[in-house]
Order: structure tokens, then sequence, then C-alpha cells
């Protein structure tokens, strides 16, 4: 029985505004922030309710405490300070920050909003036969930091997970998925238990991938009820599953055999001319 | 009146988010709703009715309704599950279904419809005609108010199709019906429809778009208040996604041991759902195919399934109507980016000139000129009404109008392309004769006035080249052979012309390209059939053959080459370069007392890719290379091997599976080439090697059987209409466009 209220951030990628739900319940839709932010993605929420997303269309970061206006950093290039759109930010334990710079194919680590304690790893590159380029990444997309402060990194553009230790890029793991008819696009992901929840956009799947790496349930997204599901968050055992064509959020809880979907909100319902919100452009927790 | 029909495509930037997700999403519906709007206003013939299909994109749809909102003021902008939107003076608003349903009465299950529905209808009208109305009735006071409505309730309805499948069953597909009442004029009723679409192989959703037909031919008749046979003026537009055919076609009625294509299903077999009621006024009166010499496919759009261009955008209205459709054409020239944009739509519009029925006012009724060398025809135009003469000849022709009254034209188009105006051979104007042409057959001549509240009378006047003189010369178009005779009387004399005996000589002219050719042209003459009739039946004659040059301007031409006389087939060859201009003799021999008669042709190593009119030539994707995100694609194409055209990614964008982008206006409108078209299709890795995959466009003698090289139509002046398909990686592109040996423009 589940009773404790799941709080999920949510972005409109398109609308610029970003939000947060409690149980996907629409009368607590509240908006964060004091302005509309240009293309934000990747949220994410810390232990005291801040919130920080990646700023993609004008190549930054910005960070709102609650009932806060946003502070935002960053501009555009691939040195220090800069962003190339980046799509995706967590928070480390000691509430260091975590950027997916994407465009720049990097993680970047700052001690706070001020950009100070600035560091960066990887680059652009994909694996070959006989290379695994490690420290490469070709079209990062998802960014999740597990209990251990482990950091993962879902790559759609070389169809691969990694898993990093810390910033400094050691114990590069690169996560081997349990094989499907597609070529896997490893997308939406989030820390949950000790490891992450991720979604499989190339074969429409969500996976359920264990701290140590190993994929311990896999759940099917291609019955028919989904379009296009792009994002997670994970809430304990609760997620909620963002589908980014339906624009929709739906809230999936453990019902012993895998996951039903017990609520939903639609960002667009048909019975209404104004959207609650316009788009999606990452959920998080 | 004018109905424009249109896929515009403006997909939202939710549905361009796709499957899987990219970020940022191929979103230019904005930008290309800004011009389409444009396009449309200045459009030279004016439109008094805009029907659009896949609106769905906010902020496009808001574009195009304020960018026609001064032209067109009354709009119906949306048309989705719970709601209509009217745009018109005194009324902006989202009017809620319950109004439609207390006005009109109830339609369907609307909550269970929506259920799954993420967009709208896509739906869009925009009209110059007011809408009709009905007095409010108390109920919809009742909810709304006194003050609502004060001038009655628009009669515009909106119905849900129920059965829909793909990713169909997300928009809210149905058919939208609005009742216009222009002034001074009977209501017309019009009705716009986007049916279910394939997505992986012609006619695999036949079944839902079957009920949805239905539903359209039972709510035409509500909507009318009678049934078929109409007294009222019906129109039904849209992208119907149904492969179009010809009634006469062979392929619309196939033997006995093959099914009948989904055309004929629905469309074009008594009792089906769209036979007795409403005629495709394409396939059953302008281009009915099979030997009628209207032959136009029309294609509208270019799909990723064989076959890769097809006819999907319909007009049709009552078949009991009162009214002519006098044009019908596809608007290739409003669907052209102008190096603007990688494309506008991947459709292309249909616009239909209707007016009230006269005679010989369509292609269909059009008067049959008489095989005779001068043709005049007097005759008198109001008020939008137009003139149709069809010639059953090809050849040379001088054609004049003559008009007293307002500015009148007119236009010749080909009976297989009659969306495209003939230009003129050489913009060779003679001010006694007329503006020259070079013609296949059947041919169709418009004559009409260019403002529509206007009137004229005019004499149109035709002449045939019969190559009596130089500037009576036939002109030669290579690869299309000719049958000419001399009568059984004298034809003509020596003349100061040539500087050899030109006496009983038939005059020819072949001339090379103007644009530069850096390759020599190799040209060739067959004379062949040379016959003599003296009363018993055709017999081998003598003739002789010549071939001279002359300036291009005026005489006199000088001899550079001479064959026969003989009556075996005589042949000449030469080599030439660009712009260079010649004369042909044949010769008869054998007195002037009996006709002789020969066949001629004129061939030549040259081909010409044409790039006009500009969405003819186009790259689709059909199999987008797999992996993460969209193909960063650029393309390269070379006219023996010298690059014609070098367009970035960031001018054609990236592709996706379906995407299609037009790049005829980003080429030269001519480009001529004697070995083949290179066309190297390559996406961009900006971390690997690119990947890339070329295909050879061939000479047109080469065309049929080419290796990856599909033939889409064979024009009946010898151009080619093909497609190329292009591997790359493990995806798959088709190069589109139009080949010919010659061009009246050239």
């Amino acid at each position: 029985m589940r009773c404790e209220t799941t709080r999920v951030v949510t972005t409109e990628l398109l609308g610029g505004r970003v939000f947060q739900i409690d149980d996907l319940d629409e009368s607590t839709l509240v908006s964060v922030g004091d302005t509309a932010l240009s293309g934000p993605s990747g949220p994410s929420l810390d232990a005291v309710g801040s919130v920080l997303v990646a700023e993609m269309d004008l190549h930054g970061i910005a960070i709102a405490e609650p009932g806060m206006a946003w502070t935002r950093f960053g501009t555009r290039g691939s040195g220090d300070g800069e962003f190339m759109r980046p799509a995706a930010t967590a928070f480390l334990e000691l509430a260091r920050l975590v950027v997916l710079d994407s465009g720049n194919c990097r993680l970047v680590g700052m001690d706070d909003i001020t950009g100070s304690g600035w560091m960066t790893y990887g680059h652009r590159g994909r694996p070959i036969p006989g290379e695994p380029a490690e420290g490469a990444f070709a079209d990062p997309r998802g960014l999740a930091v597990d209990t251990s402060d482990r950091v993962w990194v879902s790559d759609p553009g070389a169809s691969r997970l990694i898993r990093i230790d810390a910033l400094d890029g050691s114990g590069w793991t690169e996560i081997a998925l349990p094989p499907a008819a597609a070529v896997p696009i490893p997308y939406g992901i989030s820390a949950h238990r000790d490891g992450v929840v991720l979604i499989d956009a190339g074969n429409a799947r969500l996976l359920i991938i264990d701290g140590d790496g190993a994929t311990s349930s896999t759940l099917d997204l291609a019955d028919g009820t989904w379009v296009s599901p792009g994002f997670v968050a994970s809430l304990g055992d609760i997620l909620v599953v963002a589908d980014v064509v339906a624009n929709e959020l739906r809230l999936l809880e453990p019902d012993g055999r895998g996951h039903t979907v017990i609520a939903s909100l639609r960002g667009s319902p048909p019975d209404l001319t104004d959207p609650l919100f316009d788009s999606v452009g990452g959920v998080g927790s | 009146m004018r109905i424009l029909t249109y896929n515009a495509q403006m997909r939202s930037a939710l549905m361009e988010m796709g499957f899987p997700p990219s970020i940022p999403p191929v979103y230019t519906a904005p930008s290309r709703a800004k011009l389409i709007s444009r396009a449309i206003i200045d459009s030279p013939e004016e439109i008094d009715v805009v029907c659009l299909n896949e609106i769905f994109d906010e902020p496009a749809r808001a574009i195009i309704s304020g960018e026609l909102s001064g032209d067109f003021p009354f709009q119906v902008s949306k048309a989705d599950t719970f709601h209509t939107r009217i745009v018109s003076p005194g009324i902006s608003d989202d009017i809620m279904e319950k109004v439609w349903e207390l006005t009109f009465g109830p339609l369907a299950d609307l909550a269970g419809l929506a259920k799954f529905k993420l967009e709208d209808s896509g739906l869009f009208l925009a009209s110059k005609f007011p809408i009709a109305t009905v007095p409010t009735p108390p109920e919809v006071i009742g909810l709304l108010g006194p003050l609502a409505f004060p001038n009655g309730v628009p009669v515009v309805r909106f119905l849900m199709y129920a059965d829909s499948s793909d990713s169909d069953k997300f928009a809210a597909k149905g058919v939208l019906y609005v009742r216009l009442a222009p002034p001074g004029n009977d209501l017309r009723h019009v009705f716009l429809s986007h049916a279910q679409a394939d997505t992986e192989a012609k006619e695999e959703n036949i079944g839902d778009r079957k009920k949805q037909f239905q539903n359209v031919a039972d709510f035409v008749e509500r909507c009318i208040g009678e049934t078929a046979p109409f007294s009222q003026e019906v129109f039904f537009v849209g992208d119907l996604n149904v492969v179009g055919h010809g009634e006469k076609n062979p392929d619309a009625h196939p033997d006995a041991h093959l099914p009948d294509p989904e055309w004929t299903k629905l469309f074009g077999t008594p009792g089906a759902p769209m036979f007795d009621q409403l005629i495709d006024r394409w396939g059953r009166d302008q281009c009915p195919g099979g030997n009628s010499g209207r032959t136009d496919p029309g294609f509208t759009a270019d799909v990723v399934y064989p076959p890769v261009r097809q006819r999907l955008d319909y007009l049709f209205t009552s078949a009991s109507s009162q009214l002519a459709v006098q044009h019908l054409r596809v608007d290739r020239e409003l669907a052209d980016p102008r190096g603007l944009m990688p494309y506008l739509s991947d459709h292309q519009p249909l616009l239909a000139d209707i007016n009230i029925l006269t005679p010989h006012c369509t292609p269909a009724t059009a008067l049959v000129t008489p095989d005779q060398v001068d043709f005049h025809h007097s005759d008198a135009l109001m008020e939008g009404t137009m003139r149709w003469y069809r010639f059953d000849k090809q050849g040379t022709y001088d054609v004049r109008l003559i008009v007293d009254g307002a500015d009148t034209g007119y236009e010749i188009y080909l009976g297989d392309d009659f969306s495209t105006p003939q230009p003129p051979y050489r913009e060779i104007d003679d001010p006694r004769r007329g503006t020259r042409f070079v013609l296949a057959a059947p041919f169709f001549i418009k004559v009409f006035l260019k403002n529509r509240r206007s009137e004229a009378s005019y004499n149109l006047a035709t002449h045939r080249h019969q190559g009596k003189t130089l500037a009576d010369a036939i002109v030669l178009v290579p690869g299309v052979g000719q049958s000419e005779h001399f009568p059984a009387q004298a034809f003509n004399s020596d003349t100061n012309s040539a500087d050899w005996d030109d006496s009983e000589s038939k005059w020819f002219v072949v001339q090379t390209p103007r644009i530069p050719v850096a390759r020599p042209i190799h040209l060739a003459l067959t004379v062949s059939s040379q016959t003599e009739d003296r009363g018993s039946g055709p017999i081998p004659t003598d003739v002789m053959l010549s071939l001279g040059k002359w300036d291009g301007n005026g005489p006199p031409a000088s001899l550079i080459d001479q064959t026969g006389p003989a009556t075996a087939p005589l042949k000449l060859d030469w080599q030439a370069s660009d712009n260079e201009h010649f004369v042909v003799l044949v010769q008869r021999r054998t007195g002037t007392s009996t006709v002789v008669a020969f066949n001629i042709e004129a061939s030549t190593n040259l081909s010409l890719l044409l790039a006009r009119p500009s969405v003819d030539t186009s790259l689709t994707c059909q199999d987008e290379t797999s992996g993460w995100g969209a193909d960063d694609i650029a393309l390269e194409i070379r006219a023996d091997d010298d690059l014609i055209a070098d367009i970035p990614n960031s001018v054609i964008g990236d592709f996706e599976d379906d995407s299609v982008r037009h790049v005829g206006d980003k080429m030269q409108p001519m480009t001529p080439y004697v070995e083949g078209i290179e066309v190297k299709v390559i996406e961009e890795d900006d971390i690997d090697d690119d990947d890339v995959g070329t295909g050879a466009i061939p000479l047109v003698d080469r065309a049929p059987g080419a290796p990856a090289y599909t033939v889409l139509h064979s024009g009946i002046d010898g151009r080619i209409m093909g497609s190329l398909r292009i591997d790359i990686d493990d995806g798959r592109y088709a190069f589109a466009c139009v080949i010919s040996r010659w061009h009246p423009s050239a």
C-alpha cells in the first residue's frame, strides 16, 4: 500500500515552464521559479526541494530554491562556464551539481550554481570493434546519480549505458543491455533503488537495472497504450513515465508481476483549449 | 469560385518529437505557415476558399489564421473533439460541441471517440464568402445567454471518425462541414477531410477508409438535408489517402483475376460510397485516362512505398452539379519553397476553378478543333468563364489571341499535364502569326479572363507549320517521330533561304540548347518510309535529305551535308555544340502530282535534367538509417562529373522516415548531360566517417530498365518522371526528378 506522496518535477520543452506535481494530481500542479526558461530539460530535485534544470536553448542551467526565482548560469561554448545544449542535471551527495553537457559530450561538475569547483569529464566519440572508447560519448541524453553517488549516462548516440564511480571517470563501465529486436536506444533514466530505471526507446521498453548492472525486470511499453515514452523518474518503487508525444505523465506502481498504471495526467487533454503543460522536456525526482 | 485544397503538413512540435524522441525536434511549421499563407494571398489566381489539412501546430495555426484573415475573414480554424474554432467578424471563439448539438442535433459518442485523441483534426477552412447561419435556438440562448450568436449560429459541423488506426488514431480525424453563402449565389456546401493514411504499403488501411467515406456520404446527406441526386452544390475536398486512378485507365479495371484498386472500389464503381452522389473531378471528369487524351496522373504527394508518387488529394462535387469544374490543377508554384525552406509540405495543393456551366468550359468538353493548318474561333467570356480547345495533331504552332475588352489570356496544356502551362518555343513571337509553340498532342488551349470580374470577346487563331519556308519550318523534337507528306500539288519553289536547291522541300529545324553544354552534342536524322501514292497505294519513292546551318535569326542556310536521293532510309549525323541552328530539308524528286509521305525523326545523345516546377525534384527518406536521431543529410548532384548542386545539411535539413525535401529550387532550372547524373546522398557523421550513397540518373534513352530507376510517368512529349533509389548504410532514399531530351525553353 502506497502512502508517501510522490512529487516530481517536469519541464515544458516548448513553453519553458517548470512544474512540480504530487501524485499526478492536477490540483497540486504548481509552477517553479519566476519565469519561463528556454528549452528546460532534464530536471532534478534535491532533498530540500530545490529544482535544477538544463536550459538547452540558452546553453546554461538554472536552479530555483523552493518558492524562489531562478538563478541562471552558463553561456554557449565549450570552455569553462560554458555549455552546448545541456540535456540533463542531477545532484550529487553534498549538493554538488552535475550537468550533462550533451553538445560537448561531457559531464560537468560544480560546487554550486556560481560554477565554482568547475570540472569536466568526457569527450566526443563512440566505440568501434576493439576500441571501447572509454570516456567517450556520442550523443548523451540521460543522467542519473544512484544511491552510491555513481553517475549513469544514457548515450543513445552510441546505443549504450555508461556508469562511472565518480566525475573523474573512475570505474568506467559499459552496462550490457538485454538483447532485443531492435538496436537499443537508451534514453530517459532515473536513479532507482541502488541502480537505475532506463527507457530503451528503440524497443519501447523500460528496464530496471540493479546497481551491479544486471537488468532485474523489463516492462513492455509497446502494448499500444503508449505513443512515445521518453522520460522516467523514480520515487521508491513508484515510477513516473512521460510519454512525450502523448504529452502525458503516468504513475506506475508495482503489482507483483511488474508495474501497473494507477494515475495519469495529460498536458493537453481534448476538452481543454489551453493545455496544462504543452510538452515534456523531462521528469525528475 | 476557386477552391484550394492543400495538405500543408503543419505537424506540431509534439508530433515532431516522434519516436524515438529527437531533441530538438525538426520543427519548421511556423516558418512554413508564413510562406504558405503569403503564397495563397499572392496567388496569381484569386482563391475564394482555402481548405487545409494537417494544421496541427498551434503557432502555425495562429499564423495562417492571422495572415489569411484580411482576405479570408470567415474561418473555421480548428475542428477538435469538443470544440470548433470559428473566426469571423463578430465571432472569434472556440464553440463548444454542445452548441452544435443543440442547434443541429447529436452526432456521436464524443467522449468515447475523444478518449485517445492527442491532436485535433488538423482541418482548417478559410473563406472569402460568409458562413451561412441559422436562427439561434432557444436552447443555445439558454446555455450561453441572450447575447450569444445575435446573427444566428454558423452552419458548421464536425464529425469525428469512429474508425482509424496507426498514428492517425491519436488525431481527431473526421470531416468538417461548412455551409458558405456567397453573395448573389446559391449556398455552397463544403466538406473537408483528411482520411486515414497508409504507412507501409498501399491500401493497407482500406478498411478504415471505406468506413470513413461511408460516414462522409451519410454526413453529407444529413447536413444538406437531402439524398442524391442533390439539388444543391456539394464539394468534398482533402487528402483522402486513396491512390488516384483515371476511370478509363486499364489499371482502374484490371483483369477479372485481379482485385480492383481501392479507387475503383470507393470512387469508381456504381453503388460505391463516392460514386453516385459525388464525382472525383480529376479521375472521372478532367483526366479519366485511357484513350481520352486526358491522361495526367495528377500526382500530389511523394510517399515512401510504391508507387512513390501518388494522387492523394481530391476535389469531389455533386454528380448533379449545375456548375463546371473548369480547370483542376496541381498548383506547383504555390508549393515552391523558392529557396527559402527545405520544403513547404510533402503534398502539393490542388486548385479548382468552378463556374457556371457554359459550352467548352472544361477540358472534357473542349472544342475539338478540325485537322487543318489554320484554325480561327471567336467567342466571348464573362464573369470567370473560360473556353478550352483541343488539338489532336502534334507540331509547331503559332498562336495568336486578339481581344476586344478586358485583359484575356491563354495557356496551353499537354493532355498529360494540366498543371504546367507549356512555355513558348524559345520566346519566338511572330508579330503576324503570334507566339510559337512546339507541342505534343493532344494539347489543349485555355482562354480565360485574367480578371474574373470582367468580360471580353476574342479571336483565337492558330497556324500549324507545314515546312513550306524557313519561317514555317517544323521544329524537330529529338526522339519524337513525325509523319509528314507533300500534297499532290506544287508545294514550294527554290528560294534564297538555302544556298542549294530547296524547291519542293519540307523545312525542318533542329536547334541545340542555349544553355552551355560542355560536351559535344551528337545529333542524327533519319528519314524513312518515304512513299508515293499514284492511286494504287503507297510505293517506295526517292527523297533527298539535306542539312544546313544558319544563324538562328534568318536566311540563308548553308549546306553542310546531304544524302540521297534514295528510297531506303536516309541518315545523317553530325556533331554540334550549344546554341547552334540547323535546317533540315526533305526534298521530293517525283514531281508534284502525287502525295509523297515520309517519316522523320531526330535523335541526340543529350538529355536534360528539368528542375522546374521545382517540387517535381525531391529527395524522400523511405527508410531512415538505423541508430540514434535523424539523418544529417547533405546532397550532391553531378552532371557528367560537374557539380551542379551542393546542398548542405544546413539547407536541406535532417531527415527521418517519410521526410520529403524539394530541391529543384536549389539548382539551375535545366541541366544538360550526355553521360549521366550522379546523385550522392551523404549522411554526415560528426564522429565516424560519413555514410555515402550514390545513384545514377540515366540518359532518357536508357531510362526504362535502368538500375535502381523507376519510371513514374512517360510524358507524351518524351519527358520522363522517374525515381532513383539510393541505399545509404542500412537506410533508403528516393530522388525523384524529370528528365527529357528537349525542352522548349532550352
